[in-house]
């Protein structure tokens, strides 16, 4: 029953700030927090109900499991709500204190919820189809969030961003149908069982090309990249501090739920693939990146790179590996995040997000440079810091599989990655303002205290996964474990 | 009948494909359109086409062959899809009027 | 633009179209039709009719008066799912009961019914708003 709730809830919150337009600004803004928090307890609830009892399933509507909507939850979508609806809650907190762009609308709460419903959903749907649905869900909610406010760049970015998300969902469509004409099932655990059980009658392989096409695109792996530098920059910062830290990873996770379920023993096809596709994710967008003067897109396009070291635990396919992958966007998630909110503390401050026109943030605010520094290493994977956990037990990982190009270049991009930061960290925070600025007329800003305490919360929890990694990387191992066993995912879905 | 519903999805593809290129943007839409009704047309064809099947939901009155049964699940896909994609055309109307709006401008190009 | 023939047609559309929209959301459970289809039907039939009277009041007029649908449709749908929950079983399953009425006689209520009314509404209620702010011949900024 539980598992329904990460969807019916933010549905539920929809209507009530929809029907709360009328109402005081502060009452509208109870309500928007009210339920951010109650979405993160309903996720913090699945994770430990799925770690103290296994594996959580339902029947929507009693139809039992091949013919009706099957919603799982196991260890891993219990991590991913967790950890979405926290990075949701952080950054409602931060828009409601970043008082530009017209954030504090009904409009823009309800979108919030819509685009939670939209995760959530997916990371707990047991059918393809259904999947589809829930990420149109999100889909549609992320497209006016990025069109929010109007600039000429804006539009622009929109239309890129729009385009290639519905073409992308076209492909998954379409592997969809050849899907079904093809085994004659959407249900993943059915899936998993008829391919396993006539795996070389079956010709699955177009639809699963067409499907990881559909899945390329929105998690934004090499070469289907292009949209996500060129729109995330454009929205409010709020919206793309949000996208950074959960759009994408919607669709590696999809990526990692199918293709561990449809996984043929032996099929080195596949692994080698991602392996490649992780290589030239990570390379590509970590050189993009180092041109770039624009900390948002610069930032963006280390969102591409990072998305490889997931596709990289895909790829390997081993226990360490997927305990990697799935720690690895636990920490990346926060943090990217918290460098998105940081820069438009540095926003706040400096009124621009051109590194060439700021500096002196450590002079101005020590405090801000230290919650920037800390993000930055633990992003480059700076050890003990969350990044290095999940990168070192994908290396590991990697040399066990004797893959060793594909750790030399994972190597390679975490130097590449720490010459960004330094970068930032030089361009924003270190030098001194820029003569050429201070002579028209600079004036110091001064963000909000709540923006800061949001940053604050982010790094903590960045901490806080140092402290407890323990822990985490054995709920990570409990969920690689969970990937890994199909035959326990079907048994439990299907009863068979 | 299945060979010429394929050739048909082939066409609205390639339409669909073309219009997405075009740099006007009402052309876009139309693209999206047409991909979208392509890819209706391929979950209908693709889960087989059954002419002289009996509907799988008949009233209790009815009586009911047990064999050849049209399936049911193709038809609730296609009426989810085209339901998502009335609301993305209806969005994507409104962004094209919004674009209008802001800058007086409807190639693509233009937009920088 | 003042279209006689046009304006005469459309109160008749009007009412035709949503009484047949009706028509259709109920028969819908076994039948074609359903809360899509017959919302769609209603939705037509109320923005031919501000097309043909086209002018701001109306438009207006007609957009706050359909503001409450979305809302209550989103409600029902809902509502009708977590029905399933308060009586003890899972969400989104389908409860019937039957009622005497006078006149009529026994009538099937069910919770599937319930959630076509909620899509009836929500499809009235966004179709129009979206057909009627594109009309709008106003910036909208």
């Amino acid at each position: 029953m539980i598992v329904f709730a990460p969807i019916i809830i933010p549905l539920l919150f929809i209507i009530l700030s929809l029907s709360l337009n009328k109402a005081s600004n502060a009452a509208q803004r109870i309500v928007f927090m009210a339920g951010n928090i109650i979405t993160i307890g309903v996720g913090v609830t699945i994770l430990a109900t799925v770690l103290s009892e296994g594996m959580i399933v339902a029947q929507a509507g009693a139809w039992e499991a091949p013919y009706g909507i099957t919603l799982v939850a196991d260890t891993f979508s219990g991590i991913m709500l967790t950890l979405t609806s926290l990075t949701v809650g952080v950054v409602s907190l931060y828009s409601l204190a970043w008082k530009e762009d017209n954030l504090n609308t009904s409009v823009f709460y309800a979108l919030i919820f819509g685009l939670q419903m939209g995760m959530n959903g997916a990371f707990v749907a047991g059918d393809l189809f259904n999947l589809y649905v829930w990420f149109e869900v999100m889909l549609i909610s992320s497209f006016v969030l990025i069109s929010y406010g109007s600039g000429k760049v804006q539009l622009k970015g929109t239309l890129k961003y729009v385009t290639m998300n519905l073409v992308s969902s076209f492909f998954f469509v379409a592997g969809i149908a050849v899907l079904y004409g093809e085994v004659g099932t959407l249900n993943m655990a059915d899936l998993a069982y008829r391919v396993r059980e006539m795996g070389s009658e079956l010709n699955i392989f177009a639809p699963s090309a067409l499907i990881l096409m559909g899945f390329a695109v929105k998690s934004a792996i090499f070469p289907f990249y292009f949209w996500l530098p060129d729109s995330y920059h454009t929205p409010p910062l709020p919206v793309s501090a949000l996208f950074s830290g959960t759009l994408t990873k919607v669709g590696v996770y999809s990526m990692i739920r199918f293709f561990s379920l449809i996984h043929v023993e032996g099929d080195v096809f596949y692994n080698q693939l991602f392996l490649f596709v992780a290589s030239a994710t990570m390379i590509s967008g970590v050189l993009m990146a180092t041109s770039q003067f624009e900390v948002r897109r610069l930032l963006s396009f280390h969102i591409v790179s990072q998305i490889g070291y997931m596709i990289l635990g895909l790829g390997l396919f081993t226990k360490l590996a997927l305990t990697g992958a799935v720690f690895y966007i636990i920490g990346h998630c926060v943090v990217k995040t918290n460098l998105f909110l940081l820069s438009g503390i540095g926003y706040k401050y400096t009124g621009t997000f051109d590194l060439k026109k700021s500096g002196g943030l450590i002079k101005k605010s020590p405090f801000v440079a230290i919650l920037f520094f800390i993000s930055a290493m633990a992003l480059v994977g700076i050890p003990p810091l969350s990044g290095f956990f999940g990168k070192f037990m994908l290396i590991k990982a990697g040399i066990e599989s004797k893959e060793f190009i594909h750790v030399a270049s994972a190597l390679a991009v975490s130097f590449l990655t720490l010459f960004s930061m330094i970068k930032i960290w030089n361009e924003a925070y270190a030098k001194d303002l820029p003569q050429s600025v201070l002579e028209n007329g600079f004036k110091w800003g001064r963000p909000s205290n709540q923006l800061i305490v949001s940053s604050v919360i982010l790094v903590v929890v960045t901490l806080g996964l140092t402290v407890g990694s323990k822990f985490i990387i054995d709920v990570c191992s409990t969920a690689a474990d969970q990937l890994l066993d199909i035959d326990g995912y079907v048994k439990t879905v299907l009863k068979k | 009948m299945e060979l010429i519903l394929s050739i048909v999805i082939g066409v609205l593809y390639t339409v669909g494909v073309f219009f997405l290129l075009r740099r006007s943007m009402i052309r876009i839409i139309l693209g999206v359109l047409f991909l979208g009704n392509a890819t209706n047309l391929l979950i209908f064809v693709a889960s087989g086409v059954t002419p002289d099947a009996q509907p799988s939901f008949l009233s209790s009155s009815t009586e009911a062959a047990s064999s050849n049964m049209a399936d049911p699940m193709p038809q609730a896909l296609i009426l989810t899809a085209i339901v998502i994609s009335f609301g993305v055309v209806a969005y994507l109307l409104t962004l094209l009027r919004k674009t209008h709006e802001i800058t007086g401008e409807e190639d693509m190009d233009q937009l920088k | 633009m003042n279209a006689i023939l046009l304006q005469l047609a459309a109160r008749v559309i009007r009412v035709v179209m949503i009484i047949a929209s009706v028509f259709v959301l109920f028969r819908g459970h076994n039948q074609p039709g359903g809360g899509f289809i017959g919302g769609l039907l209603a939705g037509g039939g109320i923005v031919v009719y501000v097309i043909a009277f086209y002018n701001h009041p109306l438009l207006s007029k007609t957009l706050r008066a359909l503001a409450p649908m979305r809302v209550i449709g989103l409600i029902l749908a809902l509502g009708s799912g977590i029905l399933g929950v308060l009586f003890g079983e899972s969400f989104l399953h389908a409860l019937w009961w039957k009622i005497e009425l006078p006149l009529i006689g026994a009538i099937d209520i069910s919770t599937p019914l319930i959630f076509d009314v909620g899509v009836y509404f929500a499809v009235i209620g966004v179709m129009v708003m979206v057909i009627l702010l594109l009309m709008e011949d106003r910036k909208w900024s």
